[in-house]
């Protein structure tokens, strides 16, 4: 027996109220406990809400620890962006700052540029978080745990940018070797970010 | 405790043995199967094993989607009854890791036998 839409939508609200809030973790939880639940309707034959109720009673430890976050899902993420790098296109961004480096060196574009690089950077990452959360929040009114985990790395380089260029202190001496590891990293983040964004929106994960 | 014999069901120093080996066993069942979703994985171990190994569910999702991130596995999504739902499947890379992870297991197992039961080698 196949579940319908209004017992899909009531094992979506039983997750929403027990604090799943990704859109996509809570897809695949849906599917399980769905499965999960017809096969107990069939084998013990019982209905929805008795069956629904019993397996969730049994197995509530196991169903919200597909829920549960942990450093590792950190690590991965910070080990999935490190790995990006080996891709031609991040290498290929790599040699092309480099390049653009040392022909902009000597003149005052770079001057400029290295003199007012936090605030570029942080103009940029406002604007991306600005624009992230009004068109999920706003827009979708949906939050997707795989788009939302690439601003780990966001973060971090956001923590990075203020303390290594040190906004407040211009007069201290800031290394170009500094300038151009932070561009790599940040220009090879954008394309990382992009890639997944890329990936997500082919997905079907993205519910209209 | 992530993956537990049921046999084994009190003794968390036995669980070890298998938790190790989550990821080879679900690339090798997908080698076989083509593609499968969450669910129907823990089942298939369930039935392979005659309900002996159980894969809980806090152990799988986190181990299918480390192994996505790694390229190891890809992934379709269907609607499938009123819902979504996520097939795994083994990647180009996925699928020679799995030998290597197989021989590995084997070569582990035929070692562990010469150890617990010398005689039968």
């Amino acid at each position: 027996m196949k579940l319908n839409k209004n017992q899909i939508q009531f094992i979506d609200g039983y997750l929403q109220r027990n604090d799943v809030i990704y859109v996509d973790i809570r897809a695949e939880m849906i599917d399980h406990i769905a499965t999960a639940v017809e096969e107990k309707m069939k084998v013990e034959d019982i209905d929805f809400h008795e069956a629904f109720v019993s397996y969730v009673n049994s197995n509530r430890k196991e169903i919200f620890s597909m829920n549960k976050k942990t450093w590792q899902s950190t690590l991965s993420e910070l080990k999935n962006y490190f790995r990006f790098f080996l891709k031609p296109k991040s290498l290929f961004a790599v040699i092309l700052i480099i390049t653009l480096f040392f022909i902009f060196r000597e003149t005052m574009v770079y001057a400029y540029l290295k003199e007012d690089l936090w605030f570029c950077f942080l103009l940029i990452f406002l604007s991306y978080s600005v624009l992230s959360m009004i068109y999920f929040y706003g827009i979708k009114k949906k939050r997707y745990y795989f788009i939302e985990r690439t601003n780990i790395v966001l973060s971090i380089l956001y923590w990075i940018n203020l303390f290594l260029f040190k906004p407040f202190e211009k007069e201290e001496y800031v290394s170009d070797v500094l300038v151009i590891v932070f561009m790599c990293l940040f220009v090879v983040y954008v394309l990382y970010a992009l890639n997944q964004m890329n990936k997500f929106f082919n997905s079907k994960l993205i519910i209209k | 405790m992530y993956i537990c014999s049921d046999v084994n069901r009190f003794s968390m120093k036995n669980s070890q043995l298998y938790k190790g080996s989550l990821t080879t066993i679900v690339m090798k069942l997908l080698e076989e199967n083509g593609r499968m979703y969450g669910y129907e994985i823990t089942q298939k171990v369930k039935e392979i094993t005659k309900g002996e190994l159980k894969i809980t569910e806090g152990a799988l999702y986190p181990a299918l989607h480390k192994l996505e991130a790694e390229g190891v596995l890809e992934v379709e999504i269907e609607n499938v009854d009123n819902r979504l739902r996520k097939y795994y499947k083994l990647t180009e890379k996925g699928t020679s890791e799995t030998i290597n992870r197989l021989a590995e297991l084997e070569e582990f197992i035929k070692n562990m036998q010469s150890i617990v039961n010398p005689k039968l080698t």
